[in-house]
């Protein structure tokens, strides 16, 4: 059997009869973009090691976590991740410095084409397309969207980190988050 | 606000408001989904970065080490009746591999008391099947029939196995039963008189498949298998793919 040819489901699947292999086969193919979600989150590499680790034993130990109807099997893997790396920041009260963040958004996201080709076959043309739509949204909604995700900042916070009104970051938010649901309506059809 | 909540921006107080109303609001609850798939997309667009080659080896030694009393990757060897001889081995080996996930399960369980609850029900009913299983194949007086595979499964090796008492019968596919896709299941189906009843619905997993159900006549006339929506239908709705027939001679 090859495993990388199979499904996220059928790894699961396999993976839930304590298949080593297919667990095995799905490090493989989202370990980069798990331990990158929760870098990108708390900004420690050995941090985000660990969240990655914690993260992945806990679909070994608890498959059953996931529920194929209510969504993709890599949203909700990744979504794992984040909301962990959240709860680490917050339970250790490190932030990562988003104060540079404005400057960050001045240049388009960095290109990453070519790293890691199983990943890239797999979600090559969706990722781009997220990118390309968050990409698109005016500066000051995408900062507060961004710092929202991946910050894990409530809106007050960031209203104070960004001295705005908070009606402006609520407003900001709505906005920005209307525009990326049209743009990804086919991917967010697709699940 | 739900924007705001999707994305994990509003503070635990705010979020029980919202959720109290959700209660009452489909169509929020709608506008959430959608807002809440579109947040989970986000986590794509960032860039990537290469852990360190030494994550794997840990994450991959570290679930080795906890797996380590549930099923083996080899098969064990087990002493069986020759009557029964390889259908039976692969039904025992399920079985016995069922027991030691509902073990490993009920061990790693630290949820809730409801999650625990529920976990050990459907436990006692794992062990339930893996007994009912064994002692189909392990009686004496245990029959035996190919089973005719066309269709999708065309090429598979199954039997249908019972017991002379027509208590209890049992599919056992030993190669080649295909993965179905999501949302499909295989579904047995018993003819004890003209319409053929519901037996239960199944899945195939590395071509194999053992199923268990409780007959209501000692001979069918047939015993089929189709392949069926989730949840399994009233009656048969495509091509019967497996079929036995236990009422002819052997």
């Amino acid at each position: 059997m090859d495993y990388p040819d199979l499904t996220d489901e059928q790894l699961m699947t396999r993976l839930a009869m304590r298949d080593i292999r297919a667990f095995e086969a799905l490090y493989d193919r989202y370990g980069t973009l798990v331990y990158s979600t929760a870098l990108r989150v708390v900004g420690d590499t050995q941090l985000a090691e660990d969240i990655a680790q914690e993260v992945f034993l806990r679909i070994w130990r608890r498959p059953d976590h996931y529920v194929p109807e209510r969504g993709r099997f890599v949203t909700w893997l990744l979504s794992v991740a984040r909301n962990g790396a959240v709860d680490q920041i917050r339970t250790r009260g490190r932030r990562r410095r988003h104060e540079t963040a404005g400057e960050d958004l001045e240049r388009e996201l960095p290109a990453d084409e070519g790293q890691d080709p199983a990943l890239m076959a797999q979600l090559g043309d969706e990722r781009q397309k997220v990118r390309r739509a968050l990409a698109s949204l005016p500066l000051e909604q995408r900062r507060v969207i961004e710092m929202a995700y991946y910050g894990g900042y409530t809106q007050q916070e960031i209203a104070e980190m960004l001295s705005q009104p908070l009606g402006t970051v609520k407003t900001r938010i709505r906005l920005g988050m209307q525009k990326l649901r049209a743009t990804l309506a086919p991917e967010i059809g697709g699940e | 606000m739900l924007e705001a909540y999707a994305l994990g921006a509003v503070p635990p107080e705010e979020g029980a408001h919202i959720e109290e109303h959700l209660s009452d609001c489909l169509a929020c609850w709608e506008h959430l989904s959608e807002s809440q798939r579109a947040a989970a997309l986000l986590a794509l667009a960032v860039p990537l970065e290469e852990p360190c080659e030494s994550l794997r080896q840990r994450i991959i030694a570290q679930a080795r080490q906890e797996s380590e009393p549930a099923i083996e990757t080899t098969p064990r060897r087990w002493r069986l009746p020759r009557l029964v001889a390889v259908g039976a081995t692969a039904v025992v080996l399920a079985a016995v591999g069922a027991l030691s996930w509902s073990l490993v399960e009920t061990r790693n369980l630290h949820s809730d008391y409801h999650d625990i609850q529920h976990q050990a029900t459907a436990n006692q009913q794992q062990v339930d099947l893996t007994r009912q299983l064994v002692s189909v194949l392990m009686r004496p007086d245990v029959q035996t029939q190919a089973m005719v595979a066309s269709g999708i499964a065309a090429g598979a090796s199954a039997s249908y196995v019972w017991t002379r008492d027509g208590k209890l019968g049992a599919i056992v596919c030993h190669q080649g039963l295909p993965d179905l896709p999501k949302g499909k299941v295989y579904q047995l189906w018993v003819s004890c008189g003209q319409t053929p009843t519901n037996g239960g619905t199944f899945t195939a997993w590395q071509g194999q498949c053992q199923h268990l159900v409780v007959l209501e006549c000692s001979r069918p006339a047939a015993v089929d298998v189709s392949v069926e929506p989730e949840g399994g239908s009233a009656s048969p709705s495509s091509e019967i793919v497996l079929s036995a027939s236990p009422s002819l001679p052997q």
